[in-house]
């Protein structure tokens, strides 16, 4: 049988204990609950699951995967919450969690070395202890990729001030679908990692694909010193353009803060209460915004502090804020920003049986105001606490637009209802600019039907040429 | 017992698997420290033998999408039932997950898949009342020779476990301490042939209503003995009786052997003079750290030692890393073997300390910990001992 033939195949590969094809193995890579899939309702089931070490195994597995034309798909910690990584055509799931080196910390020039499987944990115990950090994500657990983080166009906790992670990509190493081996940057041309440009850029062909062009087997990305003076700060506003027309984007231009967002009453209670969650009382604000600062000195930082107040005051006195509340402090948030990533970011078994899903999105700034009544309207017909949460990113132009809430996860109906809302969600949010991220593949083929029709021919273009046999994580944005 | 785990059955968790939410896998991590949790994940790496997964397993189960086999008996049985992942788990699948285990191993023995070496255990335990299967009467031979008497009214009984009964590891750690209560003059006596198993690992096993006879069991004899105070040298037998065993009508206090040590020093009847002159790591174990939440008095007994230097290890106390001995893994061996078993992983964490003693306060942890070090080549740099044995070692010249 083929089936034994590649198991096989693996297990010599990487030895036997690293390779199975048993059936119980592979059910908790067969399911992702944010792409609104369970263990007894998965969405697709690999037939292999294999956890290589080495580059050298990794291309030999692709080569494989080639002969006996097998899809592949990578994962490594599964956390993405898009169903990314779950195998839609079976084949071979390729867990990459083993490889887990930070090969490099180069604190001369600033960046590090990372393989997929070092998690976010991980590489902030290493960056901590030296004095540096990385923008990771507020709300991924602690054991996610901050590679596959990177090229799924992750959020980090300083991305006002720098930008979207996938931005921050130096080089990459990467295992071509038909098993060569690649770099990008200007790796591709000595051993210093540091930067991406100026060369004719290639990373692009990685970000975002979802796995579908190749395997990225190392990664550098930039660090930075850890300021150690940090503060967050919130207030609270009764109207949706006050809070980010008129307090998030015009400070955002001063270029002040490291964090800018803002969250409706339910997202920034979401934690708090148990399932179903109870109406705004009136004298809670409908939207927080947040302003997290931070200094080298203590004097930066009050500095910084200073501005931040001069600007709110000017704004109450230009008569900008008329429905701006105080709101009591928060010192865990600053705990949270410093503390990042943070475990507890992710609570959502409160709800009824557990369940928890979001649509995410790169948005325009501008829309988020217009958009968001309607978000709200949607969540609150399908009976879910409007629950919205959006952070600029560097500059002020655009940022993450992101619809998040609990669900039963057990009530297959229910998750249906869930699917039927979050596309209506993400109708929205295209007919704002918006685009999702880690799109699940009802995500994409909704962001398809409004792709320009130059776009889809050139990713089936790149797709062909890169992976002729189509075993790269298959089913994907059409492809 | 009403509302007890023993009367749960895998259909009683049908709506619990649900709360492992979101895949977070924050059940493999330790926060903020980020160090590996799981000794079951570490050790197999798949998803699956992690808490997440095996909620997976369980869902997929009950919804009647997957058999049980023999592989997953493995996965669900693998689980040293360590706790860590109650530390790190912020869903409230924290608060069912063990249980849920436990009864998920229930069902798999009920339906004929329980691993070969946990069957053979489970025989010998109806059959003579122990896991190894040696005849009882033979249980109380480790102490021919020892100056220990027969458990007739004293103060205390000290419960010596299957572990001090059978294993030659284990009986040493029962002769130093019995060494140690006789230079203090402690009133104590021991069951020999009469002991049986606590029935920790048997609950751990899934097998509640074997566990429920051993309790009858253990209550009965100790009722008649007239057994007011217990000392047990594991952890797991204390857990059993501190927690359980209340359930089934015991009434008489059991303490670990460390708080009865810890009380001896303080009040004066243990003089310690002699320097031991070590760095010394504790490595906590689970039943007494993470599921008694004593994690300070072994430390009060090392600290009160002269000259011995406790150092401290990465993981420790609450976030203390299993060394797999747990869970029925001493009856079933799932964990041991090869470079990623846990008492290894364990074992260069604590070489890379700078320790030369890793001090223990569980036989099992003992038989671990010692094995791993041999695997590890490490004989010559590092040694495994029982705190009584370094309480032994400093009393020595001055008590008696």
């Amino acid at each position: 049988m083929k089936s034994d033939v590649v198991l096989k195949a693996l297990q010599d590969i990487v030895g036997e204990e690293w390779a199975t094809s048993d059936e119980a193995t592979l059910v908790p890579y067969s399911y992702d609950i944010g792409g609104l899939s369970t263990p007894s309702r998965p969405a697709g089931r690999g037939e292999f699951v294999v956890m290589p070490q080495t580059v050298e195994q990794i291309q030999e597995i692709i080569k494989l995967a080639n002969i006996e034309k097998v899809p592949v798909t990578p994962i490594v910690f599964g956390s993405n919450m898009g169903g990314v990584a779950i195998p839609l055509e079976g084949g071979i799931v390729l867990d990459l969690h083993r490889m887990n080196k930070i090969i490099e910390v180069n604190e001369v020039d600033n960046y590090a070395i990372v393989e997929p499987g070092v998690s976010m944990g991980m590489f902030e115990r290493e960056l901590r202890g030296r004095g540096y950090w990385f923008p990771l994500p507020m709300s991924p657990p602690n054991a996610s990729s901050v590679v596959a983080n990177l090229l799924l166009t992750g959020i980090g906790h300083f991305a006002s001030k720098i930008g979207c992670q996938s931005d921050l990509i130096n080089g990459v190493e990467v295992v071509l679908p038909t098993g060569e081996l690649a770099r990008g940057g200007s790796c591709a041309f000595s051993e210093h990692w540091h930067s991406r440009y100026p060369i004719p850029d290639v990373i692009g062909l990685f970000v975002g694909w979802q796995g579908m062009t190749g395997v990225v087997t190392k990664m550098s990305v930039p660090i930075f010193k850890r300021p150690p003076y940090q503060m967050s700060t919130g207030f609270g506003f009764d109207d949706y353009t006050e809070a980010i027309m008129n307090c998030m984007i015009p400070f955002q231009a001063r270029d002040i803060a490291h964090d800018v967002s803002a969250a409706t009453w339910s997202f920034h209670n979401i934690q708090k209460f148990k399932h179903p969650m109870p109406e705004r009382p009136k004298e809670d604000p409908k939207m927080y915004v947040y302003m997290s600062l931070c200094g080298f000195t203590e004097e930066e930082l009050n500095f910084k502090k200073k501005i931040l107040d001069d600007f709110l005051n000017t704004q109450k006195k230009a008569g900008l804020f008329t429905s701006y509340k105080e709101v009591p402090p928060s010192p865990d948030l600053t705990e949270i920003i410093r503390n990042i990533p943070n475990p507890r970011s992710f609570k959502f078994s409160d709800f009824k049986r557990g369940g928890g899903a979001w649509v995410g999105s790169i948005t325009a700034a501008s829309q988020w105001p217009i958009a968001l009544p309607k978000l709200d309207e949607i969540m609150i017909k399908y009976d879910v606490p409007p629950s919205t949460r959006c952070t600029l990113l560097k500059g002020s132009n655009c940022g993450m637009f992101r619809c998040r809430w609990g669900y039963d996860s057990g009530n297959w109906d229910e998750i249906q209802r869930i699917l039927e809302m979050s596309k209506e969600l993400l109708r929205v949010i295209l007919e704002h600019g918006g685009l999702m991220y880690k799109a699940p593949v009802w995500g994409s083929d909704i962001m398809l039907e409004k792709a320009h029709p130059g776009y889809k021919l050139l990713m089936q273009k790149i797709k062909k040429m890169l992976d002729p046999n189509n075993i790269m994580n298959p089913g994907r944005w059409g492809l | 017992m009403a509302n007890s785990v023993l009367d749960k059955t895998i259909q009683d968790f049908k709506e619990d698997v649900y709360r492992c939410s979101f895949e977070c896998f924050n059940c493999t991590t330790f926060s903020p420290e980020f160090l590996p949790s799981c000794p079951a994940y570490e050790k197999y790496g798949y998803f699956t033998y992690a808490s997440r997964g095996r909620s997976g397993l369980m869902e997929a189960y009950l919804a009647g999408r997957l058999p049980i086999s023999e592989k997953m008996s493995e996965i669900m049985f693998s689980c040293s039932l360590c706790g860590a992942c109650r530390v790190c788990c912020q869903q409230d699948w924290k608060d069912y997950n063990i249980e849920a285990f436990m009864a998920m191993r229930g069902e798999i023995i009920e339906k004929g898949f329980a691993p070969a070496k946990l069957r053979d255990a489970l025989k010998s335990i109806q059959k003579y009342g122990n896991p190894y299967g040696v005849p009882g009467e033979k249980r109380g031979e480790w102490a021919t020779g020892v100056d220990v008497k027969e458990y007739s009214g004293q103060e205390y009984l000290l419960y010596v476990g299957d572990e001090g009964s059978f294993d030659v590891k284990g009986q040493n750690i029962a002769k130093s301490l019995i060494n140690v209560l006789n230079k203090a003059g402690v009133s104590f006596g021991i069951l020999g042939k009469d002991e049986i198993t606590d029935g920790h690992e048997v609950k751990a096993a899934g097998e509640f209503g074997l566990y429920e006879y051993l309790i009858e069991q253990n209550v009965e004899l100790f009722k008649k003995r007239g057994v007011k105070k217990v000392v047990t040298l594991s952890p797991h037998a204390y857990n059993a009786m501190k927690n359980d065993y209340p359930q089934y009508g015991a009434d008489f206090e059991v303490i670990h052997y460390t708080t009865l040590l810890n009380d001896l020093i303080k009040s004066g009847k243990i003089k310690l003079t002699s320097k031991v002159e070590s760095k010394v790591a504790y490595h906590d174990p689970c039943y007494l750290g993470r599921f008694n939440e004593d994690y300070d008095t072994p430390r009060e007994v090392l600290r009160a030692i002269p000259g011995l230097e406790l150092v401290n290890l990465l993981r420790e106390r609450d976030k203390s890393f299993c060394c797999g001995g747990g869970g029925a893994n001493s009856y079933t061996d799932l964990l041991s073997g090869g470079d990623n078993a846990p008492s290894r992983i364990r074992i260069r964490e604590i070489r890379d300390s700078g320790a030369d003693i890793v001090a223990v306060t569980c036989p099992i942890c003992m038989i671990m910990l010692e094995d791993a070090i041999k695997a590890e080549s490490l004989e010559d740099k590092l040694a495994v001992k029982d705190v009584s044995e370094l309480l032994l070692q400093s009393a020595a010249c001055c008590c008696g």
